[in-house]
Protein backbone atom coordinates (compact mmCIF):
# COMPACT_ATOMS: atom_id res chain seq x y z
CA UNK A 1 0.00 0.00 0.00
CA UNK A 2 1.44 3.40 -0.94
CA UNK A 3 1.79 6.25 1.47
CA UNK A 4 -0.90 8.32 -0.25
CA UNK A 5 -3.39 5.45 0.03
CA UNK A 6 -2.66 5.18 3.75
CA UNK A 7 -3.20 8.91 4.14
CA UNK A 8 -6.50 8.72 2.25
CA UNK A 9 -7.73 5.92 4.47
CA UNK A 10 -6.57 7.73 7.60
CA UNK A 11 -8.33 10.87 6.44
CA UNK A 12 -11.56 8.95 5.79
CA UNK A 13 -11.35 7.42 9.24
CA UNK A 14 -10.81 10.80 10.83
CA UNK A 15 -13.85 12.18 9.00
CA UNK A 16 -15.98 9.30 10.29
CA UNK A 17 -14.85 9.93 13.87
CA UNK A 18 -15.50 13.64 13.49
CA UNK A 19 -19.01 12.97 12.14
CA UNK A 20 -19.79 10.67 15.05
CA UNK A 21 -18.49 13.22 17.55
CA UNK A 22 -20.56 15.99 15.94
CA UNK A 23 -23.65 13.80 16.09
CA UNK A 24 -23.03 13.13 19.80
CA UNK A 25 -22.69 16.88 20.48
CA UNK A 26 -25.93 17.64 18.63
CA UNK A 27 -27.81 14.83 20.37
CA UNK A 28 -26.72 15.80 23.88
CA UNK A 29 -27.09 19.55 23.38
CA UNK A 30 -30.61 19.63 21.98
CA UNK A 31 -33.64 18.38 24.01
CA UNK A 32 -34.92 16.30 21.09
CA UNK A 33 -35.54 13.15 23.14
CA UNK A 34 -37.66 14.90 25.79
CA UNK A 35 -39.65 16.87 23.21
CA UNK A 36 -40.49 13.77 21.20
CA UNK A 37 -41.64 11.90 24.30
CA UNK A 38 -43.58 14.78 25.94
CA UNK A 39 -47.26 14.27 26.79
CA UNK A 40 -50.04 16.30 25.13
CA UNK A 41 -51.13 18.79 27.76
CA UNK A 42 -54.85 19.64 27.96
CA UNK A 43 -55.24 22.81 30.05
CA UNK A 44 -58.14 23.67 32.32
CA UNK A 45 -59.25 25.48 35.46
CA UNK A 46 -61.08 24.53 38.64
CA UNK A 47 -64.77 24.02 37.84
CA UNK A 48 -64.23 23.36 34.13
CA UNK A 49 -64.14 19.89 32.50
CA UNK A 50 -60.92 18.83 30.80
CA UNK A 51 -61.59 16.40 27.97
CA UNK A 52 -58.86 13.87 27.16
CA UNK A 53 -58.66 10.84 24.92
CA UNK A 54 -59.48 8.38 27.68
CA UNK A 55 -61.41 10.41 30.28
CA UNK A 56 -62.93 13.74 31.21
CA UNK A 57 -61.81 15.14 34.55
CA UNK A 58 -63.04 18.12 36.50
CA UNK A 59 -61.64 19.67 39.67
CA UNK A 60 -64.64 20.78 41.72
CA UNK A 61 -62.75 22.77 44.37
CA UNK A 62 -59.47 23.22 46.23
CA UNK A 63 -58.73 23.41 49.95
CA UNK A 64 -55.75 23.14 52.29
CA UNK A 65 -54.51 22.77 55.84
CA UNK A 66 -51.61 21.29 57.80
CA UNK A 67 -53.73 18.26 58.72
CA UNK A 68 -55.90 15.93 56.65
CA UNK A 69 -58.30 13.20 57.72
CA UNK A 70 -57.45 10.35 55.34
CA UNK A 71 -59.97 7.56 55.94
CA UNK A 72 -59.86 8.13 59.67
CA UNK A 73 -56.09 8.71 59.93
CA UNK A 74 -54.91 12.20 60.84
CA UNK A 75 -51.83 13.07 58.76
CA UNK A 76 -49.80 16.13 59.72
CA UNK A 77 -47.42 17.79 57.29
CA UNK A 78 -44.37 20.00 57.88
CA UNK A 79 -45.54 22.01 54.86
CA UNK A 80 -49.14 22.38 53.67
CA UNK A 81 -51.69 19.88 52.34
CA UNK A 82 -53.48 20.75 49.09
CA UNK A 83 -56.75 18.84 48.74
CA UNK A 84 -58.61 18.72 45.41
CA UNK A 85 -61.91 16.87 44.91
CA UNK A 86 -62.43 15.66 41.32
CA UNK A 87 -64.84 13.87 39.06
CA UNK A 88 -63.59 11.36 36.48
CA UNK A 89 -65.66 10.07 33.55
CA UNK A 90 -64.21 7.19 31.50
CA UNK A 91 -64.24 7.11 27.68
CA UNK A 92 -64.06 4.04 25.49
CA UNK A 93 -63.24 1.44 28.13
CA UNK A 94 -62.90 1.21 31.93
CA UNK A 95 -60.14 3.52 33.15
CA UNK A 96 -58.04 4.01 36.26
CA UNK A 97 -55.95 7.16 36.31
CA UNK A 98 -52.48 6.11 37.43
CA UNK A 99 -50.61 9.40 37.45
CA UNK A 100 -51.46 12.41 39.62
CA UNK A 101 -49.14 15.16 40.79
CA UNK A 102 -48.82 18.85 41.55
CA UNK A 103 -46.35 20.82 39.46
CA UNK A 104 -44.96 23.89 41.16
CA UNK A 105 -44.15 27.07 39.30
CA UNK A 106 -40.43 26.20 39.46
CA UNK A 107 -41.08 22.84 37.78
CA UNK A 108 -40.76 20.59 40.82
CA UNK A 109 -43.10 17.59 40.75
CA UNK A 110 -44.99 16.42 43.85
CA UNK A 111 -46.49 12.99 43.18
CA UNK A 112 -49.68 11.65 44.77
CA UNK A 113 -49.09 7.90 44.88
CA UNK A 114 -47.93 6.85 48.32
CA UNK A 115 -48.98 6.34 51.92
CA UNK A 116 -49.25 10.06 52.53
CA UNK A 117 -49.77 12.05 49.33
CA UNK A 118 -52.35 10.00 47.45
CA UNK A 119 -54.97 9.86 44.72
CA UNK A 120 -57.03 6.79 43.95
CA UNK A 121 -59.99 6.73 41.57
CA UNK A 122 -60.63 3.02 41.55
CA UNK A 123 -61.80 1.60 38.21
CA UNK A 124 -64.12 4.00 36.43
CA UNK A 125 -66.51 2.07 34.21
CA UNK A 126 -67.08 3.24 30.66
CA UNK A 127 -69.37 6.23 30.48
CA UNK A 128 -69.73 6.46 34.26
CA UNK A 129 -68.41 9.13 36.61
CA UNK A 130 -66.61 8.64 39.89
CA UNK A 131 -65.59 11.15 42.53
CA UNK A 132 -62.08 11.02 43.94
CA UNK A 133 -60.02 13.36 46.10
CA UNK A 134 -56.34 14.16 45.71
CA UNK A 135 -54.20 15.15 48.70
CA UNK A 136 -50.59 16.28 48.26
CA UNK A 137 -48.21 17.83 50.79
CA UNK A 138 -45.67 20.35 49.61
CA UNK A 139 -43.75 23.39 50.84
CA UNK A 140 -45.89 26.48 51.37
CA UNK A 141 -43.98 28.47 48.76
CA UNK A 142 -44.50 25.71 46.17
CA UNK A 143 -48.29 25.65 46.60
CA UNK A 144 -48.84 29.13 45.14
CA UNK A 145 -49.31 28.77 41.37
CA UNK A 146 -49.25 24.97 41.46
CA UNK A 147 -50.93 23.00 38.64
CA UNK A 148 -52.61 19.62 38.95
CA UNK A 149 -51.38 16.98 36.49
CA UNK A 150 -53.50 13.91 35.72
CA UNK A 151 -52.69 11.13 33.28
CA UNK A 152 -53.55 7.53 32.59
CA UNK A 153 -50.50 5.32 32.80
CA UNK A 154 -49.85 3.74 36.19
CA UNK A 155 -46.20 3.13 35.40
CA UNK A 156 -45.64 6.88 35.28
CA UNK A 157 -45.07 6.72 31.53
CA UNK A 158 -46.79 9.89 30.41
CA UNK A 159 -45.20 10.02 27.00
CA UNK A 160 -47.21 10.77 23.88
CA UNK A 161 -50.67 10.69 25.51
CA UNK A 162 -53.08 13.25 26.93
CA UNK A 163 -52.37 14.83 30.29
CA UNK A 164 -54.76 17.20 32.08
CA UNK A 165 -53.08 20.32 33.45
CA UNK A 166 -55.45 22.15 35.79
CA UNK A 167 -54.60 25.56 37.19
CA UNK A 168 -55.72 25.38 40.82
CA UNK A 169 -55.71 29.16 41.26
CA UNK A 170 -53.77 28.98 44.54
CA UNK A 171 -52.38 32.35 45.61
CA UNK A 172 -49.61 32.95 48.11
CA UNK A 173 -52.18 34.33 50.56
CA UNK A 174 -54.26 31.17 50.28
CA UNK A 175 -51.22 28.96 50.85
CA UNK A 176 -50.11 30.93 53.90
CA UNK A 177 -53.63 30.79 55.35
CA UNK A 178 -53.69 27.02 54.91
CA UNK A 179 -50.26 26.75 56.55
CA UNK A 180 -51.78 28.26 59.69
CA UNK A 181 -54.75 25.87 59.86
CA UNK A 182 -54.72 22.89 62.21
CA UNK A 183 -58.28 21.64 61.61
CA UNK A 184 -58.31 18.53 59.46
CA UNK A 185 -59.57 18.63 55.85
CA UNK A 186 -61.42 15.43 54.98
CA UNK A 187 -60.17 13.24 52.14
CA UNK A 188 -63.06 10.89 51.32
CA UNK A 189 -62.53 7.64 49.48
CA UNK A 190 -63.48 7.44 45.80
CA UNK A 191 -67.05 6.52 44.94
CA UNK A 192 -69.48 6.46 42.04
CA UNK A 193 -70.97 9.88 41.49
CA UNK A 194 -74.68 10.07 42.22
CA UNK A 195 -76.77 9.78 39.06
CA UNK A 196 -79.00 12.77 38.45
CA UNK A 197 -82.63 11.74 38.53
CA UNK A 198 -84.90 13.27 35.87
CA UNK B 1 21.80 -3.01 13.79
CA UNK B 2 19.07 -5.39 12.74
CA UNK B 3 16.82 -6.58 15.56
CA UNK B 4 17.11 -10.26 16.60
CA UNK B 5 13.34 -10.52 17.28
CA UNK B 6 11.89 -12.82 14.62
CA UNK B 7 8.46 -11.23 14.91
CA UNK B 8 9.89 -7.78 14.24
CA UNK B 9 11.95 -9.13 11.35
CA UNK B 10 8.80 -10.64 9.82
CA UNK B 11 6.98 -7.34 10.18
CA UNK B 12 9.81 -5.49 8.49
CA UNK B 13 9.89 -7.95 5.62
CA UNK B 14 6.17 -7.54 5.05
CA UNK B 15 6.51 -3.79 5.21
CA UNK B 16 9.23 -3.88 2.58
CA UNK B 17 7.06 -6.06 0.37
CA UNK B 18 4.14 -3.64 0.70
CA UNK B 19 6.50 -0.75 -0.07
CA UNK B 20 4.88 1.26 2.79
CA UNK B 21 7.21 3.71 4.44
CA UNK B 22 4.77 4.30 7.28
CA UNK B 23 4.48 0.59 8.04
CA UNK B 24 8.25 0.24 7.82
CA UNK B 25 8.81 2.98 10.34
CA UNK B 26 6.15 1.62 12.69
CA UNK B 27 7.60 -1.88 12.54
CA UNK B 28 11.04 -0.54 13.45
CA UNK B 29 9.75 1.24 16.57
CA UNK B 30 10.04 -0.53 19.95
CA UNK B 31 6.81 -2.07 21.16
CA UNK B 32 6.59 0.29 24.14
CA UNK B 33 6.38 3.24 21.75
CA UNK B 34 3.49 1.60 19.93
CA UNK B 35 1.73 1.15 23.27
CA UNK B 36 2.09 4.85 23.99
CA UNK B 37 0.81 5.71 20.51
CA UNK B 38 -2.16 3.39 21.04
CA UNK B 39 -3.04 4.99 24.36
CA UNK B 40 -2.85 8.47 22.81
CA UNK B 41 -5.13 7.33 19.97
CA UNK B 42 -7.62 5.86 22.47
CA UNK B 43 -7.74 9.04 24.56
CA UNK B 44 -8.10 11.20 21.49
CA UNK B 45 -10.96 9.12 20.12
CA UNK B 46 -12.86 8.93 23.42
CA UNK B 47 -12.36 12.65 24.05
CA UNK B 48 -14.65 13.31 21.10
CA UNK B 49 -17.43 11.51 22.97
CA UNK B 50 -17.02 12.95 26.46
CA UNK B 51 -13.90 11.14 27.58
CA UNK B 52 -13.34 8.17 29.85
CA UNK B 53 -15.11 7.97 33.23
CA UNK B 54 -12.95 9.13 36.19
CA UNK B 55 -12.15 6.57 38.84
CA UNK B 56 -14.21 7.42 41.93
CA UNK B 57 -12.47 7.35 45.29
CA UNK B 58 -14.87 6.73 48.17
CA UNK B 59 -14.50 9.28 50.96
CA UNK B 60 -16.35 8.55 54.19
CA UNK B 61 -16.75 11.45 56.58
CA UNK B 62 -17.41 11.12 60.30
CA UNK B 63 -21.10 11.25 61.13
CA UNK B 64 -21.79 13.89 63.78
CA UNK B 65 -25.20 13.90 65.48
CA UNK B 66 -26.97 17.20 65.04
CA UNK B 67 -24.95 18.07 61.94
CA UNK B 68 -26.57 18.00 58.50
CA UNK B 69 -24.89 15.64 56.06
CA UNK B 70 -25.57 15.36 52.35
CA UNK B 71 -26.52 11.80 51.43
CA UNK B 72 -27.83 12.62 47.97
CA UNK B 73 -30.64 13.05 47.15
CA UNK B 74 -31.31 13.70 50.86
CA UNK B 75 -29.88 15.94 53.52
CA UNK B 76 -29.90 14.02 56.78
CA UNK B 77 -29.40 15.14 60.37
CA UNK B 78 -29.12 12.18 62.72
CA UNK B 79 -30.30 12.79 66.28
CA UNK B 80 -29.94 9.63 68.35
CA UNK B 81 -30.17 5.84 68.48
CA UNK B 82 -32.81 4.21 70.70
CA UNK B 83 -34.27 0.76 71.12
CA UNK B 84 -37.77 -0.25 72.14
CA UNK B 85 -40.26 -3.10 72.02
CA UNK B 86 -43.71 -2.32 70.69
CA UNK B 87 -44.14 0.82 68.64
CA UNK B 88 -47.49 2.14 67.31
CA UNK B 89 -47.65 1.91 63.52
CA UNK B 90 -44.75 -0.55 63.26
CA UNK B 91 -45.19 -4.32 63.27
CA UNK B 92 -42.46 -6.71 64.39
CA UNK B 93 -42.05 -9.95 62.44
CA UNK B 94 -41.02 -12.02 65.42
CA UNK B 95 -42.50 -12.20 68.88
CA UNK B 96 -40.14 -10.80 71.46
CA UNK B 97 -38.14 -8.86 68.90
CA UNK B 98 -37.39 -5.19 69.33
CA UNK B 99 -36.91 -2.09 67.22
CA UNK B 100 -33.63 -0.20 66.98
CA UNK B 101 -34.64 3.32 66.04
CA UNK B 102 -32.47 6.00 64.48
CA UNK B 103 -34.19 9.36 64.68
CA UNK B 104 -33.28 11.95 62.09
CA UNK B 105 -34.59 14.81 60.00
CA UNK B 106 -34.53 14.32 56.24
CA UNK B 107 -34.97 16.82 53.42
CA UNK B 108 -35.11 15.91 49.76
CA UNK B 109 -33.12 18.11 47.41
CA UNK B 110 -34.41 16.31 44.31
CA UNK B 111 -36.89 17.96 41.93
CA UNK B 112 -39.40 15.10 42.13
CA UNK B 113 -40.91 12.87 44.80
CA UNK B 114 -38.74 10.13 46.29
CA UNK B 115 -39.82 6.69 47.38
CA UNK B 116 -38.64 3.75 49.50
CA UNK B 117 -35.86 2.93 47.02
CA UNK B 118 -34.03 6.13 47.89
CA UNK B 119 -35.21 6.49 51.49
CA UNK B 120 -34.99 3.13 53.25
CA UNK B 121 -31.22 2.74 52.85
CA UNK B 122 -30.33 6.40 53.41
CA UNK B 123 -29.65 5.48 57.04
CA UNK B 124 -28.11 2.05 57.63
CA UNK B 125 -26.66 0.04 60.51
CA UNK B 126 -23.34 -1.79 60.29
CA UNK B 127 -22.17 -4.74 62.40
CA UNK B 128 -25.16 -4.70 64.74
CA UNK B 129 -25.80 -8.31 65.81
CA UNK B 130 -29.19 -9.97 65.49
CA UNK B 131 -30.76 -7.75 62.83
CA UNK B 132 -33.63 -9.55 61.09
CA UNK B 133 -33.08 -7.91 57.70
CA UNK B 134 -30.18 -9.13 55.59
CA UNK B 135 -27.39 -6.73 54.61
CA UNK B 136 -27.56 -5.09 51.21
CA UNK B 137 -26.03 -7.35 48.55
CA UNK B 138 -22.26 -7.13 48.57
CA UNK B 139 -22.12 -4.86 51.62
CA UNK B 140 -22.09 -5.04 55.39
CA UNK B 141 -24.82 -2.47 55.94
CA UNK B 142 -28.47 -3.17 56.74
CA UNK B 143 -31.14 -0.74 55.55
CA UNK B 144 -34.25 0.14 57.54
CA UNK B 145 -37.24 -2.18 57.63
CA UNK B 146 -39.54 0.84 57.63
CA UNK B 147 -39.36 4.59 58.03
CA UNK B 148 -42.07 6.45 59.93
CA UNK B 149 -43.05 10.11 60.10
CA UNK B 150 -42.69 11.13 63.74
CA UNK B 151 -45.47 13.75 63.75
CA UNK B 152 -48.25 11.25 62.98
CA UNK B 153 -46.65 7.78 62.95
CA UNK B 154 -47.47 7.17 59.28
CA UNK B 155 -45.12 5.35 56.89
CA UNK B 156 -43.05 8.05 55.23
CA UNK B 157 -43.60 8.23 51.50
CA UNK B 158 -43.47 9.77 49.04
CA UNK B 159 -40.79 12.17 50.32
CA UNK B 160 -41.69 15.48 48.70
CA UNK B 161 -39.05 17.95 47.47
CA UNK B 162 -38.10 20.70 49.88
CA UNK B 163 -39.99 19.41 52.93
CA UNK B 164 -38.07 18.59 56.13
CA UNK B 165 -39.51 15.50 57.81
CA UNK B 166 -38.88 14.27 61.33
CA UNK B 167 -38.31 10.61 60.64
CA UNK B 168 -37.47 7.46 62.52
CA UNK B 169 -35.62 4.66 60.71
CA UNK B 170 -36.57 1.31 62.25
CA UNK B 171 -34.40 -1.82 62.27
CA UNK B 172 -35.82 -5.03 63.73
CA UNK B 173 -33.52 -6.96 66.06
CA UNK B 174 -34.10 -10.47 67.39
CA UNK B 175 -35.18 -10.68 71.00
CA UNK B 176 -32.61 -13.38 71.90
CA UNK B 177 -29.80 -10.86 71.34
CA UNK B 178 -28.85 -8.33 74.01
CA UNK B 179 -30.06 -4.79 73.28
CA UNK B 180 -27.23 -2.65 71.88
CA UNK B 181 -25.30 -0.13 73.98
CA UNK B 182 -23.97 1.43 70.81
CA UNK B 183 -24.51 1.10 67.06
CA UNK B 184 -22.55 2.00 63.94
CA UNK B 185 -24.77 4.24 61.85
CA UNK B 186 -23.97 4.94 58.21
CA UNK B 187 -25.46 7.50 55.83
CA UNK B 188 -25.75 6.32 52.24
CA UNK B 189 -25.74 8.68 49.27
CA UNK B 190 -26.46 8.04 45.60
CA UNK B 191 -25.46 9.46 42.22
CA UNK B 192 -27.88 10.84 39.64
CA UNK B 193 -26.95 9.31 36.32
CA UNK B 194 -28.22 7.46 33.29
CA UNK B 195 -28.92 3.77 33.42
CA UNK B 196 -26.23 1.67 31.80
CA UNK B 197 -28.67 -0.69 30.14
CA UNK B 198 -31.86 1.29 29.51
CA UNK B 199 -32.94 4.84 28.81
CA UNK B 200 -33.67 7.25 31.61
CA UNK B 201 -31.94 8.46 34.74
CA UNK B 202 -32.18 7.50 38.40
CA UNK B 203 -30.43 7.77 41.74
CA UNK B 204 -27.93 4.91 41.51
CA UNK B 205 -24.66 3.65 42.98
CA UNK B 206 -25.47 3.76 46.73
CA UNK B 207 -22.32 4.34 48.79
CA UNK B 208 -21.55 5.24 52.39
CA UNK B 209 -20.81 8.96 52.74
CA UNK B 210 -20.61 9.21 56.56
CA UNK B 211 -20.51 6.85 59.51
CA UNK B 212 -19.98 6.80 63.26
CA UNK B 213 -20.56 4.57 66.24
CA UNK B 214 -23.19 6.24 68.38
CA UNK B 215 -24.44 5.36 71.89
CA UNK B 216 -27.78 3.53 72.01
CA UNK B 217 -30.21 3.47 74.91
CA UNK B 218 -33.69 2.29 75.67
CA UNK B 219 -36.44 4.65 74.59
CA UNK B 220 -38.46 6.02 77.48
CA UNK B 221 -41.91 7.60 77.41
CA UNK B 222 -41.48 11.36 76.93
CA UNK B 223 -43.97 12.02 79.73
CA UNK B 224 -41.74 10.10 82.08
CA UNK B 225 -38.79 12.22 80.96
CA UNK B 226 -40.73 15.41 81.68
CA UNK B 227 -41.74 14.20 85.15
Amino acid sequence: MTGSAVLRRAGAGALVVAALALGQVVRTSLPADSLIAAPYERAGDVGAPVVMRYATVQATGVDGSTVIDDAGSALTTPGVWVVVPLTVTAHGEPRRLGYAALRAADGRIFRADGNRSSFETGTVQTGLTRTATLAVELPVEAAAGAELLLALDATTDTRRDDMAVIDLGITREMAETWAGRTDAVAVPTSADAPVATP
Amino acid sequence: MPDQDPAAETARRRARISRSRVATRLAERPLRDLGVLGAVALLGATAAFGGLEPAEVEEVAPLVPGTTTTAAPLEVTVDRVLWTGELPGAYLEGEGNRWIAVTATVTSTHTESLYATELDDAVALIDVPGLVKEPELGTDRVSASTVLHVLDGSPLGPVQPGLTYEAVFLFEQRGDVEPPTDATVALVGRTWRSWSWQSGEAWLDPAVVARATLPAREAVDSTEEDA
